[in-house]
């Protein structure tokens, strides 16, 4: 309302005409088409970055297998970790995207039951599950093993089986085989500590040959090996999909310039709420369970949380810092927003700005070594959880000024359904 | 072809007997009243009733670890499905007090596909540390040992009348005062100069939740959407499977009281309610009545459909009849969800924005 007033004011007070009004109001104003491009140059620019950490990784890995020592075990965390803030920021593009979201499940997936991979500690992992006939199945120690009605052969490791046969074997989705967590654990391995401090504790002659600890020590770096291949195949996949004319930029294109623009809001909100705020952050306060950490192996979670929130504070003012320090930018969903409703973008503006203060808050107590995130989840720590829900209810109410924002664009934006339901022909 | 043709019967003496509630103008004061009679006609009183249920079961628990006997168990499981149906009332409503400081996951941890809340009780059970049966101590425990999924466990499998079930029972005993405790403090939530119920009637720019009337009519709006969505998919789908060989009944919730029917019946009640209290259709436009119609209508065959199940749980699961009763809820859920998400929300000018099964 209030800028017509202004541009009303405007013609009559001088001798303004209507092109240079209209003009006036586009500038103001980004063109839809225009931030749904910048939304998708970012999007390539986060999915490169990603891409760049996990060949890294990759090469580390491969260091790792060659020479099994400490250093290079240690060298490998390292590229994992630095591999993970570029991934995580790119994580408000999940939701809304269908050809992020079906894809997401083979690099990210979470949380799962490492006893499908390797040896587990059987006085706190247990040795079976009601859910999870795979629960123990150690593909690294057994180069056979029965699926359901079918015995795989799994004398050699490679990407095809891990991939095609483990990755949630029987529909249980806790049979996660590949992607970054699968790999945090072949590097890490368990962490035996509870809601004690300290991660897991893998040690590097798990990979020597020559003087193996955990039996398998061959099987286990093929493993390594195909699981972080794998992750640089897909990762290469999603850039393609963001690429000029890629298929990720041609779904975006097909809803129209208010279903893109619904989409962008829809990865933002949908990640707050039901994901991060939700099933990552909430459940692990509530159930005390050090399991329900999403790094759990690593203890690296306050950096993935803390890097969703980065990266959808850049979705949203259309401004991405990359790994190399440069910026990408273009006009902005925000931008749009305040045009429409100064009030709207400026709610969300402050809420992600009160999220990222919460996030830092609990970054910086793991970070600091004063607590890990797994030691603040833990019943009875008061301070701990307290820092994490307030997260959440920071992030809470990040998604009701999202939905301020998709309110006052008059978008329509479709909730997250299950693909079983929504899109029969993604269930393979 | 027989189906078809009862429903359209069904539809036309539908449209017969009951007209679209009367039309009322979708401004600002239409809108409040919708507001209003949700929160006071049924709102308010179903976390009244849930409050209640939870504290008689609680008593019922008291007296049966007092002095143990077939019959006071009895009582103890009669309340159990009480209160089951009480919180069927309430389940769909993820805001509010109970939606703060982990009020419902700490009353229901559910559904719990990684079984963790099985692994947290049986450690307690064998445990036995008497220090959790003290007044409030069950708070700091996980969420998934405090609330009826728990209480399930212990009032249905555990001795609890048997020497060796005395800790059971207490930690039966305290779990029912813990969601006595919590079902009280989302009622009290609703209530008073600071209540929900204010925060809902008086939204703006001074409102720390609620800045536009429209964001609270949405709020009602996501509360039945995710009543719709996760009935099918998190409390029905996953039991029922592909085919009477893949079903899983050990999937269905609240399967150990034998009250799974139950409970679905009592959801769709619960959503039909809903929607018929706040008289939320009213807000359509004249030409857009043909969706209260068709609401009513399939809330109707809803209610009906799941009401007319024979438990066992396992009977109903494998018997064909029966499984095509629920494939035929099933549809209709998802055509009541297709009737508010992309129907009636674009007649009242809404979007309904995000909810809480998102990330699933």
């Amino acid at each position: 309302m209030i800028r017509p007033a202004v541009l009303l004011s405007y013609a009559s007070a001088a001798a303004l005409s209507l092109a240079a009004a209209v003009t006036l109001a586009r500038a103001d104003t980004p063109e839809p088409a225009a931030v749904v491009d910048a939304y998708g140059d970012i999007a390539l620019a986060m999915y490169e970055d990603a891409l760049a950490g996990a060949k890294a990784l990759d090469a580390a890995v491969d260091k790792l297998i060659a020479e099994p020592t400490e250093d290079n075990l240690k060298a490998a965390r390292q590229a994992w970790l630095a591999a993970r803030p570029a991934y995580q920021q790119t994580e408000g593009y999940r939701f809304g995207n269908a050809i992020v979201d079906d894809w997401e499940g083979r690099v990210n997936a979470w949380p799962l039951d490492e006893g499908l991979i390797d040896y587990v500690d059987k006085d706190s992992y247990g040795e079976e599950s009601d859910e999870n006939p795979l629960y123990t199945a150690n593909v690294i120690a057994n180069p056979s093993l029965r699926i359901g009605p079918d015995v795989i052969d799994a004398s050699k490791i490679t990407k095809e089986l891990i991939s095609e046969k483990l990755q949630e074997a029987q529909g249980v989705e806790a049979n996660v085989a590949i992607g970054y967590h699968a790999v945090e654990f072949l590097l890490w391995g368990q962490d035996l500590n509870g809601t004690g401090p300290g991660a897991g504790t893998r040690p590097a002659t798990d990979y020597d040959t020559a003087n193996c600890t955990g039996g398998n020590c061959d099987r286990r770096a093929d493993y390594l090996k195909a699981a972080s291949d794998l992750l640089v195949d897909d990762l290469e996949e999603m850039v393609a999909n963001w690429q000029d004319g890629g298929a990720a930029r041609k779904e975006l294109a097909d809803k129209g310039e208010n279903g893109a623009l619904a989409t962008v809001l829809t990865g933002l909100g949908s990640l707050s709420y039901g994901e991060l705020a939700g099933e990552r952050i909430k459940l692990g306060v509530l159930l005390h369970d050090p399991e329900e950490e999403h790094d759990c192996f690593s203890d690296n979670t306050q950096n993935s949380h803390y890097y969703d929130q980065v990266g959808m504070m850049a979705i949203w003012d259309g401004a991405y810092k990359r790994t190399d320090g440069s910026t990408v930018e273009g006009p902005s969903i925000a931008d749009f927003v305040a045009a429409k409703s100064p009030e709207a973008a400026e709610r969300v503006n402050e809420a992600m700005k009160a999220t990222l203060a919460k996030m830092d808050v609990m970054k910086k107590t793991a970070d600091s070594g004063e607590m890990a995130y797994d030691q603040m989840l833990a019943a009875g720590n008061e301070k701990g959880n307290k820092i994490l829900l307030d997260v959440v209810d920071s992030l809470v109410a990040q998604t009701r000024a999202i939905e301020g924002a998709v309110h006052a664009l008059n978008l329509s934006i479709e909730v997250e359904g299950s693909d079983s339901l929504d899109n029969p022909s993604a269930v393979q | 072809m027989t189906r078809i043709l009862a429903s359209a019967l069904a539809f036309l003496s539908l449209l017969a007997a009951t007209a679209a509630p009367a039309a009322a103008a979708n401004d600002e004061a239409g809108q409040a009243a919708v507001v209003e009679r949700a929160v006071t006609q049924y709102i308010v009183p179903n976390y009244r009733q849930l409050a209640e249920s939870a504290s008689t079961l609680a008593g019922r628990i008291d007296r049966l670890c007092k002095e143990p006997d077939a019959k006071k168990l009895e009582d103890a499981q009669a309340g159990f499905r009480e209160l089951l149906r009480a919180w069927a009332a309430v389940d769909f409503l993820r805001f509010g007090p109970m939606a703060d400081g982990g009020r419902y996951e700490r009353f229901a941890f559910w559904p719990d596909p990684r079984g963790i809340g099985q692994r947290q009780l049986r450690r307690m059970i064998s445990e036995a540390n008497p220090a959790l049966l003290g007044e409030g101590a069950l708070k700091s425990q996980s969420a998934a040992v405090q609330g009826l999924p728990a209480l399930e466990v212990l009032l249905f499998e555990e001795p609890v009348t048997a020497a060796e079930g005395a800790f059971s029972c207490g930690l039966a005993a305290a779990v029912a005062r813990n969601l006595a405790g919590i079902a009280a403090e989302a009622r009290d939530g609703w209530l008073g100069e600071t209540g929900w119920s204010r925060l809902m009637a008086r939204p703006g720019p001074e409102n720390a939740v609620y800045r536009s009337r429209a964001e609270t009519l949405t709020e009602l709006l996501k509360a039945e959407l995710t009543g719709l969505e996760q009935t099918p998919d998190q409390r029905i789908r996953p039991a029922l499977g592909d085919s009477p060989e893949t079903a899983r009944p050990r999937a269905a919730p609240y399967y150990r009281s034998g009250s799974t029917a139950e409970y679905w019946h009592a959801t769709a009640r619960a959503l039909t309610s809903f929607a018929e209290k706040s008289e939320m259709m009213s807000l359509l436009p004249k030409e857009k009545s043909w969706i209260a119609n068709s609401v009513a209508f399939e809330f109707d065959n809803l209610t009906r459909t799941l009401g007319a199940l024979t438990p066992p749980v396992e009977t109903i699961l494998t018997d064909p009849a029966q499984r095509d009763k629920v494939s035929y809820a099933l549809v209709v859920f998802s055509s009541l969800k297709n009737l508010f998400h992309d129907q009636y929300s674009p007649a009242v000018g809404l979007s309904p924005g995000f909810n809480a099964l998102d990330g699933d």
